[in-house]
């Protein structure tokens, strides 16, 4: 026990009551201003939408009533919905462990020295610096089956993939779309792991040396433990961006053809904004918030393990 | 607390009752000088559209001491967002431009003031053109106008002159005439026709045109309530549909309206049943780009007509200054202002007014000789036009959750039969307009 921490026999017990009353208070003081701001832009919304979702709100009509759970047992009801939360997971899946992979490869590969590597570290960070509405475009016109880029090119690498409708086929749109986020999204992962990639403590790697061991094995046995627990927050915290992503999926297919790439937020959207039912809408929100609390929980468990094994 | 904060809060407990007095004046001096405001809300945000507003705002407040109007530009995609949360707190706008479905629904939820007494002013309904017929129709509940009708153009075949004179057939005017042009006109990597099953607008003008070619509808035009969609007419239509599309290029099914746009202008699509509008994006395409298309009606079958795109002209019942904004109204529809704005884009713009159809100034404006074949036809075709899914006010609806567009993808890229495809269809449309 510290010397700070222990009472002060000389002080009687109602001063040291006082002293600490004073002490939480000031704190609880200092923190509303930011308690209020999170209550004004995170807690009211959040209630507001739990709040809505219990109700047959429209924006077609100004009188709503309380109808209960009724929203949700009609969503899971419907048969389209199962099969969009498996879509947005499977998206936020193969996103997450592609983004992570390709990083890690990018970033091993600039943890070289080499002539030229601050250029490549600009080059490959590019395309998460580029907005997501011309990434979208750059990709869609890239990828055009009449006048595309990748069709003129195919034509001579591969001529049977020259005219493939890599959007508008049901079994290709999802992929395509995984692999441009992929695209999108592993510079940063590459950034984050190079940074711990520099951590990685040379001593150990030349004593595996030393020991015999071969890249793989340095990479297997001292790089990866190393980088676990960077890793693992990379993934949780992809994982929270991915399957919260709208933009790129409603840029470019609007999660068609025929809902192949519709997710949950993108169909939060259309029910909301399109279909004007602020209750249901509310409810499919909701159930995204279920999804991403979850992640949330393990995100914030794993920093708190981490940083208990730092300290 | 120091003097000089003392000082200070004295000081400005004084100036508090000065500033309200001043305040409180300039309010009355306002209110006295009669100074009305309007707000006016504007969903077509192209700069030369916003430009020809602003200019007839000026001359407005001009020749009307003491209103001014208050333009505000909101994009299409929020705007019936902004109307419906403006009907819920209470916050909207004395006036703006909505569109014959948009209007229908908001004059359900009794947002809109009647317009019969604008038209009046107008000369009444014979103001109104014959090709503007159907479209004040639409305008219209119980014979009361809830919407002024503004401009309109419709969907038409285009197609490529050269590629057409190639194959020596002449321009399809049925739909055995289409199909069989499609099929001659693809090869050596051209597509005969462009049809796309995307989940977008483009998908739905074509296919709902093709629809009204055949005599099939969405609901009834008597009640709007009675569901049609699901009639042999529009499964005869889906499996026509899916004919054309085997001569279409196989992207297309993922086409949106910027890409089919685009489509277009490579040459190696030789027809395509979009609306008029496309002559913008032609022409942005290069000088010569635009001669190279030819229009005509949408081929018939068993039916006649196509989609209408619309715009018309409303005022709210919460309006504060009704008058003022019906005034303003009646300014923007008069001659010499309509004309302006109809020449921003006279392919898109199409004059409900026979008066403004005979005014010269639009009549021999060069804007208007670039595409007047263009322009005749869709004169030709307004008759028959019509919006989908009205009159029943959910009908802005389906447009933006593609319900339409959505059953054409089904049969066309997911090979389900027309005929469920079209049950199911109609069994949303059924969902979506009986939700309150």
């Amino acid at each position: 026990m510290s010397i700070a921490a222990s009472p002060s026999p000389s002080i009687p017990r109602r001063l040291r009551k006082i002293a600490g009353l004073e002490e939480n208070t000031v704190g609880y003081l200092l923190i509303m201003p930011t308690l209020g701001v999170l209550a004004l832009l995170i807690f009211l919304p959040l209630l507001s939408v739990v709040w809505d979702s219990l109700h047959n709100k429209t924006f077609l009509s100004t009188s709503y009533k309380f109808i209960g759970l009724d929203n949700y047992r009609a969503l899971f009801a419907s048969p389209g919905i199962w099969a969009i939360v498996i879509r947005s997971l499977i998206w936020t899946l193969f996103s997450v462990v592609l983004q992570v992979n390709v990083g890690l490869v990018m970033a091993l590969f600039l943890n070289q020295v080499f002539l030229g590597r601050a250029f490549f570290r600009g080059l490959f960070l590019l395309p998460w610096v580029i907005p997501v509405v011309v990434v979208a475009v750059i990709w869609k016109w890239i990828l055009n089956d009449l006048y595309g880029v990748a069709s003129d090119v195919l034509t001579y690498v591969f001529p049977p993939w020259a005219h493939l409708a890599w959007f508008s086929d049901p079994m290709l749109a999802l992929p395509t779309l995984i692999a441009i986020n992929v695209w999108r999204g592993s510079p940063f992962t590459m950034v984050i792991l190079l940074a711990g990639l520099q951590t990685v403590p040379r001593d150990q790697l030349e004593a595996a040396r030393i020991d015999g061991a071969n890249n793989i094995q340095q990479f297997r046995h001292v790089t990866i433990p190393h980088l676990r627990k960077i890793l693992l927050i990379v993934m949780l915290v992809f994982a929270l961006f991915n399957f919260d992503n709208f933009d790129l999926i409603y840029l470019t297919t609007q999660g068609g053809p025929l809902d192949r790439t519709m997710t949950l937020p993108v169909k939060t959207y259309e029910v909301a904004f399109k279909g004007l039912q602020v209750g249901e809408s509310s409810a499919l929100a909701v159930i995204m918030l279920f999804f991403l609390a979850i992640l949330s929980i393990i995100y914030l468990h794993l920093v708190r393990i981490t940083s208990d094994t730092r300290t | 607390m120091s003097i000089s904060h003392c000082k200070q809060n004295r000081s400005t407990a004084l100036a508090h009752p000065l500033v309200l007095a001043l305040i409180v004046m300039t309010a009355s001096a306002f209110k006295a000088s009669g100074q009305v405001t309007i707000d006016f809300w504007n969903p077509d945000t192209g700069e030369a559209v916003v430009k020809v507003l602003q200019q007839d705002i000026q001359r407005f407040e001009k020749e009307h001491s003491g209103v001014k109007v208050n333009l505000v530009n909101i994009p299409w995609s929020d705007i019936f967002t902004k109307w419906q949360t403006g009907i819920q707190s209470g916050n909207l706008p004395d006036a703006g431009i909505a569109s014959a479905a948009f209007g229908a629904s908001l004059n359900a939820q009794g947002a809109l003031e009647p317009m019969d007494d604008v038209i009046k002013e107008m000369g009444g309904e014979s103001a109104f053109a014959p090709s503007a017929k159907s479209f004040v129709e639409m305008c219209k509940k119980n014979g009361s106008f809830f919407d002024l009708p503004y401009v309109h153009n419709c969907v038409v075949l285009w197609y490529k002159k050269d590629l057409l004179k190639k194959v020596g057939l002449p321009v399809p005017q049925t739909w055995d005439e289409l199909l069989a042009a499609a099929k001659a006109l693809t090869n050596d990597g051209v597509y005969g026709i462009l049809m796309t099953s995307s989940k977008s607008d483009v998908t739905q003008h074509t296919f709902y045109s093709l629809m009204l070619s055949n005599g099939a509808d969405i609901v009834d035009r008597e009640t709007g309530q009675k569901v049609l969609f699901d009639s042999p007419a529009t499964v005869e239509t889906l499996k026509f549909y899916k004919e054309l599309a085997q001569y279409s290029p196989p992207g297309a099914g993922g086409y949106d309206r910027s890409e089919a746009q685009a489509a277009m202008t490579t040459g190696k699509i030789a027809m395509f049943i979009y609306g008029s509008w496309l002559s913008g994006a032609l022409t942005e395409a290069g000088p010569d780009v635009l001669a190279q298309f030819g229009v005509a009606p949408v081929p018939h079958n068993k039916g006649k007509g196509s989609f209408m795109g619309n715009l018309t002209l409303v005022a709210f019942k919460a309006a504060k200054h009704k008058t003022e904004a019906k005034m303003f109204l009646e300014y923007l529809m008069k001659n010499e202002n309509y004309v302006r704005y109809l020449l921003t884009d006279p392919s898109s713009y199409g004059p409900v007014t026979e008066g403004a159809i005979k005014d010269p100034t639009y009549s021999n404006s060069p804007q208007v000789k670039d595409v007047r074949d263009v322009i005749d036809v869709v004169k030709a075709q307004l008759p028959n036009a019509w919006v989908y899914g009205m009159p029943n006010p959910h009908a802005g609806e389906l447009e933006g959750l593609n319900v339409i567009a959505d059953v054409v993808g089904r049969v066309v890229l997911e090979n389900v039969s027309p005929d469920q495809a079209a049950k199911d269809g109609a069994a949303k449309i059924q969902e979506i307009i009986t939700k309150k």
